[in-house]
């Protein structure tokens, strides 16, 4: 079973995708803000992330950095409503594996997260 | 001590003064206000945590389902709706609840799911109960269901909508623009002819964006709406003409520029600049000073983009010497002319403040 960890903020999104990884036989774990998350990855080793951009408390972007110094080996696929090719751009420079922008499709979703998990 | 016994209210009433039997008149009212205020403040709070609490159970319950609907292969869906329907749209709140829901989904999702929403808002006979909405006379709950409508791609009759692209709200005017622009196959501004009321600026920045997001059909020629009698409707036409690259409909856009509307003259000159057309700033230029302050700016900015230094020395010649606004658009225009003199400035500038002069 593959640990995955979702930083959302949106209740939805969270419900949405938490159903969806864990009928994909995933073990998920949800942090509804950067600081849960930063928490959570000090303690916990993931073997992917799913991050929003816009985050309460600390950004998405300062927690792919601290991510990528820390455990640079982990996947981490992007999830966010921005279309700005900047921030599209900006994200993969910091060295994220897949960019996916909401509204979303599930079903792409989990087929871009097992594409990532067997890979690594 | 007081002798409750002995007290007679009939008599005590009869040997007060008037003027006592007023205060306690006065005090008894405001008595009876005060707590008939309380109870109502009471019981209001009391109703909204009672309608919170359903609210939020129906939202827990309606989680669940619809992500059992969308992601569980082994959830019997035609079952599952009929119970659903049965058991937990009963009451209107329910109703409005599941409707909110489901809009939200769909809102976040995309792809096969958001088409399976779709379909479930048909089966759960939400179309219904927004029809119902519709006509229910209410602006806020009128355009709740027009926004429900468009959302979900639900086509009605066309005149159930278009009764309210003149509503008196704006909110409903501009949740009707939407539903047309969303669910037009082709000739998505076609509700434009059918409109008689202005065009607030938020509703023409709605437009545009529905118009690149949403819409999937060919772009409409524009200039079919340069004769429109509101001159909201031109002036975004002739916005949309350079936006959409109509180059085709330059020769439409010319007469604008003698246009005593300052608005629309404005707006001309700036899609042709846009648009590059060469021929611009020679019907510009000449008869500059016979502008207003609005359109010299503008016709300054044309300059800045499509003429050359010989030109913009032309439209200063026509400057006033007190006119300040302009003169110092002028001459920042001109520094773009003159990199030399921008150059020859800012020496100055450092010198000055080198030698602090």
């Amino acid at each position: 079973m593959k640990k995955i960890l979702v930083i959302e903020d949106n209740a939805m999104v969270i419900k949405s995708l938490e159903f969806k990884l864990k009928k994909d036989g995933n073990d998920v774990t949800i942090a509804h803000d950067g600081r849960e998350a930063m928490k959570l990855l000090k303690d916990n080793k993931y073997d992917l992330i799913l991050t929003d951009l816009m985050l309460p408390f600390v950004t998405g972007n300062e927690l792919i950095s601290y991510i990528k110094k820390n455990t640079p080996d982990t996947p981490i696929i992007v999830l966010s409503t921005s279309t700005q090719e900047n921030i599209i751009m900006d994200a993969f420079n910091m060295g994220v594996d897949d960019f996916i922008t909401k509204p979303f499709s599930p079903n792409e979703l989990s087929l871009r997260v097992k594409r990532l998990l067997i890979k690594n | 001590m007081f002798n409750f016994e002995n007290f007679n209210f009939y008599l005590f009433l009869d040997s007060t003064p008037w003027i006592m039997k007023l205060n306690i008149f006065i005090a008894l009212f405001f008595i009876s206000l005060a707590l008939i205020f309380f109870i109502s403040i009471i019981w209001i709070r009391i109703f909204k945590i009672y309608r919170n609490e359903k609210k939020r159970k129906q939202q827990g319950l309606l989680i669940d389902f619809l992500n059992s609907y969308l992601f569980d292969e082994d959830f019997n869906k035609e079952l599952e709706i009929k119970n659903f329907k049965e058991n937990h749209l009963k009451t209107p709140l329910e109703i409005k609840v599941t409707i909110k829901e489901i809009l939200h989904f769909h809102e976040n999702l995309k792809g096969e799911s958001a088409r399976d929403l779709e379909v479930l808002f048909r089966n759960l006979g939400l179309v219904e109960f927004t029809l119902m909405d519709l006509d229910d006379g209410r602006w806020f709950t009128t355009a709740r269901a027009i926004n429900a409508l468009s959302e979900l791609s639900i086509e009605v009759p066309n005149d159930r909508i278009e009764a309210y692209l003149n509503e008196s709200r704006n909110e409903v005017r501009q949740q009707s623009q939407l539903y047309f622009l969303k669910l037009a196959k082709e000739q998505p501004l076609k509700f434009l002819d059918k409109t008689v009321r202005p065009l607030t600026t938020w509703q023409q920045i709605y437009i545009e964006n529905a118009l690149k997001n949403f819409y999937k059909g060919p772009a409409p020629d524009f200039s079919q709406w340069l004769d429109h009698e509101l001159t909201s409707v031109v002036e975004f036409s002739i916005r949309m003409i350079a936006r959409y690259n109509q180059f085709e409909n330059i020769p439409k856009l010319i007469p604008f520029l003698k246009s005593k509307n300052d608005t629309l003259k404005c707006e001309a000159i700036n899609s042709l600049t846009n648009l590059e057309d060469t021929g611009l700033l020679e019907l510009l230029i000449p008869d500059f000073s016979e502008n207003s302050r609005i359109i010299k700016l503008q016709i300054l900015e044309a300059v800045k983009q499509l003429g050359s230094y010989e030109d913009l020395k032309r439209v200063g010649a026509q400057l006033a010497p007190i006119d300040w606004e302009l003169r110092i658009k002028y001459h920042n225009i001109e520094q773009g002319f003159l990199p030399e003199k921008k150059e020859l400035i800012y020496s100055q500038f450092m010198l000055e403040k080198r030698f602090e002069i």
